[in-house]
């Protein structure tokens, strides 16, 4: 292979896009396939996506070529990078004839010496490309349209269609000539992009790519992040293939995460075998990840790229410092007086960050991206270089901010309108986020008949300027939480700390059950008066499948 | 069959049904549940008004199809006690058709 690739069993959560990838490339021979810009935060897994779909189509069929191509960030100069492109085309191509694994790893062949592999084979058009590659080396430019333009012409030269798929293809833009970079280069890209039977896939750093001047033609697939279910496979997958066996799933880690196939990989890499893992462990892993391991290494080194004078660095630093506890961009002047200089210097950070992809960019303002591990990181970046805090100091505020998370588990907060069967959207939600959780349908079902019951109580009894109903749905590793406050009067009775029923309630059949059901299935029920209203909290202690299935097998059974 | 959320209107429309049935003179009914996703305190007061008036007409009623949690609403309402319960559908079907 011309790369490294994760074997099928470990390639998981990507039912959907491969699939369909798989369907596009082969739409390539009917002519109608569209170009695809594959799109998605860094480390979310699109590079892997590529090199699985390049996989399938070289051995599961005959009829399109894929070529997958990955721009180095060594590659400076047009010339380089042309004739790395031409004679890894040319190698795949050859190599996908007679599915030669051999070909597809040459690393040091010359231009002379395929030309020999490509006559030997009966593969006059790869033998007169090369010679007209040959030919045109005193003109960059030249070199560089024949390259980009090789698939199109393997295609009508063969009937063969070609899925041409380039990864890292912002990378294109830093191509030079004469020491140079010339953006525009990327222009030549035009013609083979509107062949309709040499489709083109093209990923990398998303706001960057969208920058580039293509005048369009693709179609954007977003892969999305691993689910809870998907990411716990893949981690305890990745354990299992270091021979580390754990006491559970850290669900609260993985759900930090945030389904990044990367950042599963750096966890399941930095805990060390023979050693017991409970969730202390997993977040121990994570902070050495943040601090020191591959995780530091990945982003510390993005920052370096995108901005290697070390004053620049600090200024990002800081700004970024400022994104992420504001929640959006500071004013441009405010930044500028504070530390920047001049707006236009606090403008140039702000566009390479955004390239970066460390700041999310919507209509001028900056803000920080979702995504809680690269905000981790910054956090502890800035501690160590700004404020100078140790590295002992910086863990220990690490981990205090992450045991917020750890104790808390996961909650989410719900506003319902006081409406009718809202109390379904409600045990709805709850079922979704339970399933995420892992959490078993009976006992989903039990919770659900008690929010219900809650949810409907709290329709009926609030009231007030608020016309919402407040839920908190937490889950901790050992119970769930439920929490519904309506505004309003209180409808507690004082005496006995239970809801009263009024008259108006007598008559409806079954609203003396409500409180009974919630009881029935919860293992705690609790009515408190807050300054919003009235509270319900609903505990139920849970057992998650994965504690039956453990303790089945630990008796045996 | 009941669907979806059983509430007062979703009751209220199979008591409808089971007393329509009952007045044609139809004695032996299965209510399947296996469509039924969720049901309140009000949904369940209402099936067992049909429950009663079951039992007045001396009908026989099958509840089948049910999942674990609303088989626990049903006997915790003291349902169960005066229906019977199948798993499935034609399980229910052969034993009113074997009791005549």
């Amino acid at each position: 292979m011309p790369f490294m690739t994760l074997t099928e069993k470990d390639f998981f959560g990507r039912e959907e896009e491969l699939p369909n990838l798989y369907r596009r490339a082969l739409d390539t021979k009917k002519g109608i396939a569209q170009n695809i810009f594959l799109s998605g935060p860094r480390g979310i897994g699109k590079t892997e996506i590529l090199k699985q779909l390049f996989i399938r189509l070289f051995w599961r069929q005959d009829e399109i070529v894929p070529f997958y191509y990955s721009v180095s960030n060594a590659i400076l100069s047009a010339a380089d990078f042309s004739r790395d492109f031409l004679i890894r085309f040319v190698s795949q191509r050859l190599a996908f004839e007679k599915k030669e694994q051999a070909l597809l790893s040459l690393e040091a062949v010359s231009l002379r010496g395929l030309s020999s592999l490509a006559e030997a084979r009966g593969a006059l058009w790869a033998r007169e490309l090369l010679d007209r590659y040959g030919l045109s080396s005193a003109e960059p430019i030249d070199s560089l349209r024949i390259a980009l333009n090789a698939p199109l012409q393997s295609t009508l030269s063969t009937g063969k269609p070609v899925v041409v798929m380039i990864d890292e293809f912002q990378r294109l833009n830093g191509l030079q000539i004469h020491d140079i970079a010339d953006p525009g280069l990327v222009s030549l890209l035009e013609v083979p992009l509107s062949f309709k039977k040499a489709s083109h896939l093209i990923a990398g750093s998303d706001a960057e790519i969208r920058e580039m001047s293509l005048s369009g033609g693709f179609a954007k697939l977003t892969v999305q992040p691993l689910g809870p279910e998907e990411a716990s496979s893949l981690l305890l997958s990745l354990l299992q293939a270091r021979g580390i066996a754990i006491d559970a799933t850290p669900h609260a880690l993985v759900h930090h995460l945030g389904g990044n196939p990367f950042y599963l990989r750096c966890i399941a890499t930095a805990l060390r075998p023979n050693e017991t893992f409970g969730e202390e462990a997993f977040w121990s892993a994570y902070h050495y990840e943040i601090m020191n391991g591959r995780l530091y290494l990945y982003w510390s080194s993005l920052l370096k790229t995108f901005f290697p004078d070390l004053s620049r660095r600090k200024d990002a630093l800081e700004l970024l410092h400022k994104i992420y506890s504001s929640g959006a961009t500071p004013p441009l002047q405010k930044a500028s007086d504070d530390f920047l200089g001049s707006d236009a210097n606090a403008e140039a950070l702000l566009g390479a960050l955004h390239h970066a992809g460390f700041a999310r960019g919507e209509f001028g303002v900056f803000r920080a991206p979702e995504d809680r591990v690269l905000r981790d990181f910054i956090d502890c970046l800035y501690m160590k270089e700004i404020l100078g805090k140790s590295s002992r100091d910086i863990e220990t505020e690490l981990l205090a901010r992450l045991s917020g998370t750890k104790e808390k588990g996961v909650s989410f907060e719900i506003a319902l309108p006081r409406l009718k069967e809202s109390e379904l959207v409600a045990a709805r939600c709850f079922e979704q986020m339970g399933k995420n959780l892992h959490i078993s349908e009976d006992m989903i079902g039990q919770i659900q008949m008690a929010l219900i019951e809650a949810c409907i109580n709290a329709i009926e009894h609030g009231d007030g300027e608020d016309g919402n109903i407040h839920l908190v749905l937490s889950f901790m590793k050992d119970r769930v939480e439920v929490s519904v406050e309506s505004p309003g009067r209180e409808f507690i009775v004082r005496e006995t700390g239970e809801p009263f029923t009024g008259q108006e309630h007598a008559e409806t059949p079954g609203r003396g059950w409500g409180i009974k059901l919630m009881k029935r299935f919860a293992d705690s029920v609790r009515f408190e008066k807050t300054d919003r209203g009235t509270r319900v909290i609903l505990i139920k202690n849970i057992r998650r499948p994965e504690d039956i299935h453990k303790e089945g097998a630990a008796n045996g059974e | 069959m009941p669907k979806g959320y059983v509430n007062d209107l979703g009751a209220e429309r199979l008591e409808e049904t089971s007393e329509q049935l009952l007045d044609e003179g139809l004695k032996k009914i299965v209510i399947n549940f296996s469509d039924m996703q969720f049901i309140n305190s009000i949904g369940a007061s209402v099936i067992t008004g049909i429950v009663q008036k079951n039992l007045e007409y001396d009908g026989r009623l099958c509840f089948t199809n049910m999942k674990k949690v609303h088989r626990d609403v049903f006997e915790m309402l003291g349902i169960t006690k005066h229906v019977k319960v199948f798993k499935e559908e034609g399980e229910a079907l052969v034993f009113l058709k074997e009791r005549g």
